[in-house]
Protein backbone atom coordinates (compact mmCIF):
# COMPACT_ATOMS: atom_id res chain seq x y z
CA UNK A 1 0.00 0.00 0.00
CA UNK A 2 1.34 3.39 -0.97
CA UNK A 3 1.68 6.26 1.44
CA UNK A 4 -0.16 8.36 -1.16
CA UNK A 5 -3.26 6.19 -0.76
CA UNK A 6 -3.52 7.11 2.92
CA UNK A 7 -2.54 10.74 2.41
CA UNK A 8 -5.23 11.08 -0.25
CA UNK A 9 -7.95 9.57 1.92
CA UNK A 10 -6.98 11.88 4.81
CA UNK A 11 -7.38 14.80 2.40
CA UNK A 12 -10.84 13.54 1.41
CA UNK A 13 -11.73 13.29 5.10
CA UNK A 14 -10.75 16.94 5.52
CA UNK A 15 -7.14 16.92 6.76
CA UNK A 16 -4.03 17.94 4.85
CA UNK A 17 -1.15 15.58 5.66
CA UNK A 18 1.96 16.89 7.38
CA UNK A 19 4.31 15.56 10.04
CA UNK A 20 3.84 17.62 13.19
CA UNK A 21 6.36 17.80 16.01
CA UNK A 22 4.07 16.84 18.84
CA UNK A 23 4.56 18.43 22.25
CA UNK A 24 5.13 16.07 25.14
CA UNK A 25 2.25 16.02 27.59
CA UNK A 26 1.71 14.87 31.14
CA UNK A 27 -1.36 14.42 33.33
CA UNK A 28 -1.29 15.76 36.87
CA UNK A 29 -2.34 13.13 39.39
CA UNK A 30 -4.84 15.12 41.44
CA UNK A 31 -5.18 12.18 43.83
CA UNK A 32 -1.77 13.25 45.16
CA UNK A 33 -1.08 16.86 44.20
CA UNK A 34 -2.79 19.94 42.76
CA UNK A 35 -1.94 21.21 39.31
CA UNK A 36 -0.58 24.48 40.70
CA UNK A 37 1.66 22.75 43.23
CA UNK A 38 3.12 20.43 40.62
CA UNK A 39 3.69 23.35 38.25
CA UNK A 40 5.67 25.13 40.97
CA UNK A 41 7.76 22.07 41.76
CA UNK A 42 8.58 21.43 38.11
CA UNK A 43 9.33 25.10 37.54
CA UNK A 44 11.83 25.01 40.44
CA UNK A 45 13.65 22.29 38.48
CA UNK A 46 13.69 24.38 35.31
CA UNK A 47 10.88 22.45 33.64
CA UNK A 48 8.51 24.76 31.81
CA UNK A 49 4.93 23.55 31.43
CA UNK A 50 1.68 25.05 30.14
CA UNK A 51 -1.97 24.09 30.43
CA UNK A 52 -3.57 21.85 27.83
CA UNK A 53 -6.66 23.82 26.98
CA UNK A 54 -8.80 20.80 26.17
CA UNK A 55 -7.82 18.51 29.05
CA UNK A 56 -8.47 19.67 32.61
CA UNK A 57 -5.56 17.92 34.34
CA UNK A 58 -3.14 17.95 31.42
CA UNK A 59 0.07 19.95 30.97
CA UNK A 60 2.30 20.38 27.95
CA UNK A 61 6.03 20.13 28.63
CA UNK A 62 7.32 23.23 26.85
CA UNK A 63 10.94 22.93 27.97
CA UNK A 64 12.87 20.37 29.96
CA UNK A 65 16.56 19.50 29.87
CA UNK A 66 15.86 16.00 31.14
CA UNK A 67 13.13 13.41 31.03
CA UNK A 68 10.11 14.02 33.25
CA UNK A 69 10.19 10.27 33.89
CA UNK A 70 13.41 10.67 35.81
CA UNK A 71 12.19 13.24 38.31
CA UNK A 72 11.29 12.55 41.92
CA UNK A 73 7.85 14.03 41.15
CA UNK A 74 7.23 11.30 38.58
CA UNK A 75 8.44 8.58 40.95
CA UNK A 76 6.19 9.97 43.68
CA UNK A 77 3.25 9.49 41.32
CA UNK A 78 2.49 13.18 40.89
CA UNK A 79 2.19 12.86 37.12
CA UNK A 80 1.76 10.39 34.29
CA UNK A 81 3.32 10.80 30.87
CA UNK A 82 0.24 10.71 28.67
CA UNK A 83 -0.47 12.24 25.26
CA UNK A 84 -2.88 15.15 25.35
CA UNK A 85 -5.50 13.47 23.11
CA UNK A 86 -5.37 10.21 25.04
CA UNK A 87 -6.46 12.14 28.13
CA UNK A 88 -9.83 12.84 26.51
CA UNK A 89 -11.63 9.44 26.46
CA UNK A 90 -11.67 9.11 30.29
CA UNK A 91 -12.79 12.72 30.63
CA UNK A 92 -15.58 12.12 28.12
CA UNK A 93 -16.69 9.02 30.03
CA UNK A 94 -17.02 11.30 33.07
CA UNK A 95 -17.29 8.55 35.70
CA UNK A 96 -19.12 9.26 38.97
CA UNK A 97 -17.82 8.33 42.41
CA UNK A 98 -20.33 5.49 42.85
CA UNK A 99 -19.98 3.98 39.37
CA UNK A 100 -18.87 0.49 38.47
CA UNK A 101 -16.58 1.20 35.53
CA UNK A 102 -15.04 -1.19 33.03
CA UNK A 103 -11.73 -0.36 31.39
CA UNK A 104 -11.13 -2.87 28.59
CA UNK A 105 -7.59 -3.35 27.24
CA UNK A 106 -6.35 -1.37 30.25
CA UNK A 107 -2.57 -1.87 30.34
CA UNK A 108 -0.28 -0.01 30.87
CA UNK A 109 -2.82 1.96 32.87
CA UNK A 110 -2.81 5.58 31.68
CA UNK A 111 -6.56 5.69 31.34
CA UNK A 112 -7.23 3.38 34.32
CA UNK A 113 -5.31 5.66 36.67
CA UNK A 114 -7.01 8.68 35.11
CA UNK A 115 -10.45 7.13 35.73
CA UNK A 116 -9.41 6.45 39.31
CA UNK A 117 -8.45 10.08 39.75
CA UNK A 118 -11.71 11.32 38.18
CA UNK A 119 -13.60 9.05 40.61
CA UNK A 120 -11.49 10.33 43.54
CA UNK A 121 -10.57 6.72 44.34
CA UNK A 122 -14.25 5.89 45.01
CA UNK A 123 -16.51 3.38 43.25
CA UNK A 124 -14.84 0.44 41.52
CA UNK A 125 -12.93 0.11 38.25
CA UNK A 126 -12.56 -3.28 36.62
CA UNK A 127 -9.44 -3.21 34.45
CA UNK A 128 -8.84 -6.00 31.95
CA UNK A 129 -5.94 -7.03 29.83
CA UNK A 130 -5.35 -10.30 28.09
CA UNK A 131 -1.55 -10.12 28.32
CA UNK A 132 -0.23 -10.92 31.80
CA UNK A 133 3.09 -9.22 31.07
CA UNK A 134 1.26 -5.96 30.35
CA UNK A 135 -0.65 -6.29 33.61
CA UNK A 136 2.63 -5.94 35.49
CA UNK A 137 3.04 -2.47 33.97
CA UNK A 138 -0.57 -1.72 34.96
CA UNK A 139 0.10 -2.84 38.54
CA UNK A 140 3.22 -0.66 38.77
CA UNK A 141 1.34 2.39 37.53
CA UNK A 142 -1.63 1.82 39.85
CA UNK A 143 0.81 1.55 42.75
CA UNK A 144 2.83 4.62 41.74
CA UNK A 145 -0.28 6.75 41.20
CA UNK A 146 -1.84 5.70 44.53
CA UNK A 147 -5.07 4.30 43.08
CA UNK A 148 -7.13 2.19 45.46
CA UNK A 149 -10.36 1.43 43.59
CA UNK A 150 -9.09 -0.86 40.82
CA UNK A 151 -9.48 -4.62 40.38
CA UNK A 152 -7.41 -5.97 37.49
CA UNK A 153 -8.06 -9.28 35.77
CA UNK A 154 -6.03 -11.21 33.26
CA UNK A 155 -9.00 -11.58 30.92
CA UNK A 156 -9.53 -10.85 27.26
CA UNK A 157 -12.17 -8.10 27.02
CA UNK A 158 -14.01 -10.37 24.58
CA UNK A 159 -14.71 -12.64 27.57
CA UNK A 160 -15.84 -9.87 29.94
CA UNK A 161 -19.27 -11.49 30.32
CA UNK A 162 -17.53 -14.32 32.26
CA UNK A 163 -17.29 -11.89 35.20
CA UNK A 164 -21.13 -11.73 35.41
CA UNK A 165 -21.04 -8.01 36.12
CA UNK A 166 -23.00 -5.13 34.59
CA UNK A 167 -21.39 -1.72 34.29
CA UNK A 168 -22.62 1.87 34.41
CA UNK A 169 -19.69 3.12 32.37
CA UNK A 170 -17.32 1.42 29.95
CA UNK A 171 -14.14 2.70 28.35
CA UNK A 172 -13.07 0.79 25.28
CA UNK A 173 -9.76 2.20 24.09
CA UNK A 174 -9.49 -0.44 21.43
CA UNK A 175 -6.31 -1.98 20.01
CA UNK A 176 -5.95 -0.33 16.61
CA UNK A 177 -3.65 0.30 13.67
CA UNK A 178 -2.20 3.40 15.33
CA UNK A 179 -0.95 6.19 13.12
CA UNK A 180 2.20 7.56 11.53
CA UNK A 181 2.99 9.95 14.40
CA UNK A 182 3.93 7.00 16.64
CA UNK A 183 5.91 5.03 14.08
CA UNK A 184 8.32 6.38 11.46
CA UNK A 185 7.66 3.40 9.23
CA UNK A 186 3.89 3.27 9.73
CA UNK A 187 3.08 3.63 6.02
CA UNK A 188 5.47 0.83 5.15
CA UNK A 189 3.89 -1.56 7.61
CA UNK A 190 0.18 -1.00 7.14
CA UNK A 191 -2.24 -2.03 4.45
CA UNK A 192 -5.99 -1.84 4.03
CA UNK A 193 -6.48 -5.55 4.76
CA UNK A 194 -4.77 -5.24 8.13
CA UNK A 195 -6.84 -2.17 8.93
CA UNK A 196 -10.05 -4.01 8.04
CA UNK A 197 -8.93 -6.93 10.23
CA UNK A 198 -8.45 -4.57 13.18
CA UNK A 199 -11.86 -3.04 12.50
CA UNK A 200 -13.45 -6.50 12.73
CA UNK A 201 -11.77 -7.14 16.09
CA UNK A 202 -12.99 -3.78 17.31
CA UNK A 203 -16.57 -4.70 16.34
CA UNK A 204 -16.28 -7.87 18.44
CA UNK A 205 -15.06 -5.80 21.36
CA UNK A 206 -17.89 -3.28 20.93
CA UNK A 207 -20.40 -6.14 21.00
CA UNK A 208 -18.79 -7.66 24.14
CA UNK A 209 -18.98 -4.25 25.84
CA UNK A 210 -22.60 -3.64 24.86
CA UNK A 211 -23.57 -7.00 26.37
CA UNK A 212 -22.32 -5.94 29.83
CA UNK A 213 -23.46 -2.31 29.72
CA UNK A 214 -26.50 -1.44 31.85
CA UNK A 215 -29.47 0.21 30.14
CA UNK A 216 -28.80 3.95 30.33
CA UNK A 217 -25.10 3.21 30.74
CA UNK A 218 -22.35 5.03 28.86
CA UNK A 219 -19.76 3.54 26.52
CA UNK A 220 -16.80 5.52 25.23
CA UNK A 221 -15.01 3.99 22.25
CA UNK A 222 -11.63 5.36 21.18
CA UNK A 223 -8.73 4.58 18.89
CA UNK A 224 -5.56 6.37 17.86
CA UNK A 225 -6.17 5.30 14.28
CA UNK A 226 -6.90 7.80 11.53
CA UNK A 227 -8.58 5.19 9.35
CA UNK A 228 -12.35 5.44 8.82
CA UNK A 229 -12.85 1.65 8.99
CA UNK A 230 -11.77 1.74 12.65
CA UNK A 231 -13.62 4.95 13.49
CA UNK A 232 -16.67 6.30 11.63
CA UNK A 233 -17.50 2.98 10.00
CA UNK A 234 -17.47 1.17 13.35
CA UNK A 235 -19.69 3.86 14.86
CA UNK A 236 -22.17 3.40 12.00
CA UNK A 237 -22.10 -0.39 12.39
CA UNK A 238 -22.63 -0.13 16.15
CA UNK A 239 -25.62 2.20 15.82
CA UNK A 240 -27.19 -0.04 13.17
CA UNK A 241 -26.83 -3.22 15.18
CA UNK A 242 -27.34 -2.22 18.81
CA UNK A 243 -29.90 -0.29 20.80
CA UNK A 244 -27.58 2.63 21.41
CA UNK A 245 -27.57 6.37 20.86
CA UNK A 246 -24.55 8.44 19.83
CA UNK A 247 -24.03 11.27 22.32
CA UNK A 248 -20.75 12.79 21.11
CA UNK A 249 -18.00 12.20 18.60
CA UNK A 250 -14.54 13.74 18.17
CA UNK A 251 -11.84 13.32 15.54
CA UNK A 252 -8.52 14.87 16.41
CA UNK A 253 -6.11 14.96 13.49
CA UNK A 254 -2.40 15.04 14.25
CA UNK A 255 -1.09 18.48 15.17
CA UNK A 256 1.62 20.03 17.34
CA UNK A 257 -0.78 19.64 20.26
CA UNK A 258 -1.87 16.03 19.84
CA UNK A 259 -1.41 12.78 18.04
CA UNK A 260 -4.43 11.65 16.04
CA UNK A 261 -7.35 10.28 18.02
CA UNK A 262 -10.95 9.30 17.51
CA UNK A 263 -13.52 9.18 20.31
CA UNK A 264 -17.23 8.28 20.26
CA UNK A 265 -19.58 8.33 23.25
CA UNK A 266 -22.72 6.18 23.26
CA UNK A 267 -25.59 5.55 25.64
CA UNK A 268 -27.35 2.21 25.81
CA UNK A 269 -31.03 2.99 25.35
CA UNK A 270 -33.35 1.93 28.18
CA UNK B 1 4.33 -13.55 63.77
CA UNK B 2 3.06 -12.96 60.26
CA UNK B 3 5.41 -11.29 57.77
CA UNK B 4 3.44 -8.01 57.49
CA UNK B 5 3.22 -7.61 61.26
CA UNK B 6 6.88 -8.47 61.60
CA UNK B 7 7.76 -5.77 59.10
CA UNK B 8 5.62 -3.13 60.80
CA UNK B 9 6.90 -3.83 64.29
CA UNK B 10 10.36 -2.72 63.13
CA UNK B 11 8.85 0.77 62.78
CA UNK B 12 7.16 0.58 66.16
CA UNK B 13 3.74 -0.13 64.66
CA UNK B 14 1.85 -2.86 66.51
CA UNK B 15 -1.46 -2.51 64.76
CA UNK B 16 -2.06 -1.70 61.12
CA UNK B 17 -4.92 0.78 60.66
CA UNK B 18 -7.26 -0.83 58.14
CA UNK B 19 -10.20 1.52 58.59
CA UNK B 20 -13.25 -0.08 56.99
CA UNK B 21 -11.02 -2.13 54.70
CA UNK B 22 -9.89 -5.72 54.79
CA UNK B 23 -6.52 -7.31 54.08
CA UNK B 24 -6.76 -9.77 51.23
CA UNK B 25 -3.86 -12.17 50.63
CA UNK B 26 -3.39 -13.87 47.29
CA UNK B 27 -0.26 -15.79 46.21
CA UNK B 28 1.69 -14.20 49.10
CA UNK B 29 0.69 -10.73 47.88
CA UNK B 30 -1.12 -8.51 50.37
CA UNK B 31 -3.84 -6.08 49.32
CA UNK B 32 -5.97 -3.66 51.32
CA UNK B 33 -9.46 -3.75 49.84
CA UNK B 34 -12.62 -1.71 50.36
CA UNK B 35 -16.03 -3.25 50.97
CA UNK B 36 -17.03 -2.49 47.37
CA UNK B 37 -14.02 -4.42 46.08
CA UNK B 38 -14.61 -7.29 48.52
CA UNK B 39 -18.18 -7.69 47.22
CA UNK B 40 -16.97 -7.99 43.64
CA UNK B 41 -14.07 -10.32 44.37
CA UNK B 42 -16.42 -12.72 46.16
CA UNK B 43 -18.48 -13.04 42.98
CA UNK B 44 -15.75 -13.24 40.37
CA UNK B 45 -12.68 -15.22 39.43
CA UNK B 46 -9.24 -14.64 40.94
CA UNK B 47 -8.06 -11.07 40.28
CA UNK B 48 -4.55 -10.15 39.26
CA UNK B 49 -4.59 -7.02 41.42
CA UNK B 50 -7.07 -5.40 43.76
CA UNK B 51 -7.35 -2.27 45.90
CA UNK B 52 -4.11 -1.09 47.49
CA UNK B 53 -1.09 -3.31 47.07
CA UNK B 54 0.75 -3.54 50.41
CA UNK B 55 3.60 -5.83 49.47
CA UNK B 56 4.55 -9.47 49.24
CA UNK B 57 5.81 -12.08 51.65
CA UNK B 58 8.65 -14.45 50.88
CA UNK B 59 9.23 -16.84 53.73
CA UNK B 60 9.36 -14.75 56.88
CA UNK B 61 10.41 -11.62 54.99
CA UNK B 62 8.03 -8.95 53.81
CA UNK B 63 8.74 -6.70 50.82
CA UNK B 64 6.60 -3.58 51.25
CA UNK B 65 5.06 -1.50 48.49
CA UNK B 66 5.40 2.27 48.29
CA UNK B 67 1.72 2.43 49.31
CA UNK B 68 2.44 0.67 52.59
CA UNK B 69 5.40 2.93 53.34
CA UNK B 70 3.17 5.95 52.72
CA UNK B 71 0.48 4.51 54.97
CA UNK B 72 2.87 4.11 57.91
CA UNK B 73 4.64 7.43 57.38
CA UNK B 74 2.93 9.27 60.21
CA UNK B 75 3.07 6.48 62.79
CA UNK B 76 6.52 5.13 62.05
CA UNK B 77 8.94 5.73 64.89
CA UNK B 78 12.12 5.64 62.85
CA UNK B 79 12.47 8.37 60.25
CA UNK B 80 15.39 10.11 58.56
CA UNK B 81 15.11 13.28 56.48
CA UNK B 82 17.68 13.81 53.76
CA UNK B 83 18.76 16.79 51.65
CA UNK B 84 17.93 17.36 48.00
CA UNK B 85 21.20 16.09 46.56
CA UNK B 86 21.04 12.92 48.64
CA UNK B 87 17.37 12.48 47.68
CA UNK B 88 18.32 11.94 44.04
CA UNK B 89 21.21 9.63 44.87
CA UNK B 90 18.96 7.60 47.17
CA UNK B 91 16.23 7.10 44.55
CA UNK B 92 19.01 5.95 42.21
CA UNK B 93 19.62 3.11 44.65
CA UNK B 94 22.59 4.61 46.53
CA UNK B 95 23.33 4.44 50.23
CA UNK B 96 23.23 7.55 52.44
CA UNK B 97 26.28 9.39 53.79
CA UNK B 98 26.03 11.22 57.11
CA UNK B 99 26.51 14.58 55.32
CA UNK B 100 23.25 14.06 53.44
CA UNK B 101 21.14 13.71 56.57
CA UNK B 102 19.19 16.79 57.64
CA UNK B 103 17.44 15.35 60.68
CA UNK B 104 16.06 12.17 62.18
CA UNK B 105 13.88 10.87 64.96
CA UNK B 106 15.72 9.98 68.15
CA UNK B 107 15.44 6.23 67.87
CA UNK B 108 17.51 5.72 64.72
CA UNK B 109 20.77 4.02 65.66
CA UNK B 110 22.95 1.17 64.34
CA UNK B 111 20.92 -1.83 63.20
CA UNK B 112 17.59 0.04 62.99
CA UNK B 113 15.35 0.00 59.92
CA UNK B 114 14.17 3.49 59.06
CA UNK B 115 11.92 5.32 56.63
CA UNK B 116 13.73 7.81 54.40
CA UNK B 117 11.98 11.10 53.68
CA UNK B 118 12.84 14.22 51.69
CA UNK B 119 12.55 17.83 52.87
CA UNK B 120 8.81 17.77 52.06
CA UNK B 121 8.38 14.67 54.26
CA UNK B 122 7.58 12.55 51.21
CA UNK B 123 8.53 8.89 51.55
CA UNK B 124 11.43 7.93 49.30
CA UNK B 125 11.97 4.41 50.62
CA UNK B 126 13.59 2.75 53.59
CA UNK B 127 17.01 1.61 54.71
CA UNK B 128 19.05 0.23 57.55
CA UNK B 129 21.33 2.28 59.79
CA UNK B 130 24.70 0.56 59.66
CA UNK B 131 26.42 3.08 61.96
CA UNK B 132 25.52 5.95 64.20
CA UNK B 133 24.12 8.74 61.99
CA UNK B 134 26.82 11.23 63.00
CA UNK B 135 29.70 8.92 62.10
CA UNK B 136 31.63 9.43 58.86
CA UNK B 137 30.92 7.70 55.55
CA UNK B 138 27.90 5.61 54.62
CA UNK B 139 25.53 5.45 57.57
CA UNK B 140 22.33 4.12 56.00
CA UNK B 141 22.16 1.27 53.58
CA UNK B 142 19.45 1.57 50.93
CA UNK B 143 17.00 -1.34 51.08
CA UNK B 144 14.20 -0.06 48.87
CA UNK B 145 13.46 3.24 47.14
CA UNK B 146 10.87 4.70 44.76
CA UNK B 147 13.38 4.61 41.90
CA UNK B 148 12.35 0.98 41.77
CA UNK B 149 9.45 2.08 39.55
CA UNK B 150 11.93 3.12 36.86
CA UNK B 151 14.09 0.04 37.34
CA UNK B 152 11.00 -2.17 36.91
CA UNK B 153 10.18 -0.39 33.63
CA UNK B 154 13.72 -0.89 32.35
CA UNK B 155 13.71 -4.54 33.39
CA UNK B 156 10.49 -5.02 31.46
CA UNK B 157 12.12 -3.78 28.23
Amino acid sequence: MEKEFFVERYRKLGWKFYKPKIKQAIRVNTLKISKDRLKKRLSAKGIKVSDIGFSKDGLFVEKSDFSIGSTVEYLLGYCYTQGSASQLPAEMLNPAQDDLVLDCCAAPGGKTTQLSQLMKNKGVIIALDKKSQRLIALKNNIERMGCSNVIAYNIDALDVSSLSLKFNKILLDAPCSGNFTQDENWFGKRDIEGIKGNAENQKKLLKACFDVLMPGGILVYSTCSLEPEENEDNVGWFLENFNAKLLEKKMLWPSEESQGFFIAKFMRKK
Amino acid sequence: MRPLEHFLIQFGIRRFEKGNNEIFVQDNKYFLISRGIQNIIKKTKKPFYSGIYLGKARGKSFFPSVNLLNKIRKKARNKVWIDEKTEWLFVCGRDIFSEGIESSTKCVYKGIITLILNKNSEVLGFGKAIKGLSEKGVVIQNIFDIGDFLRRERKKK
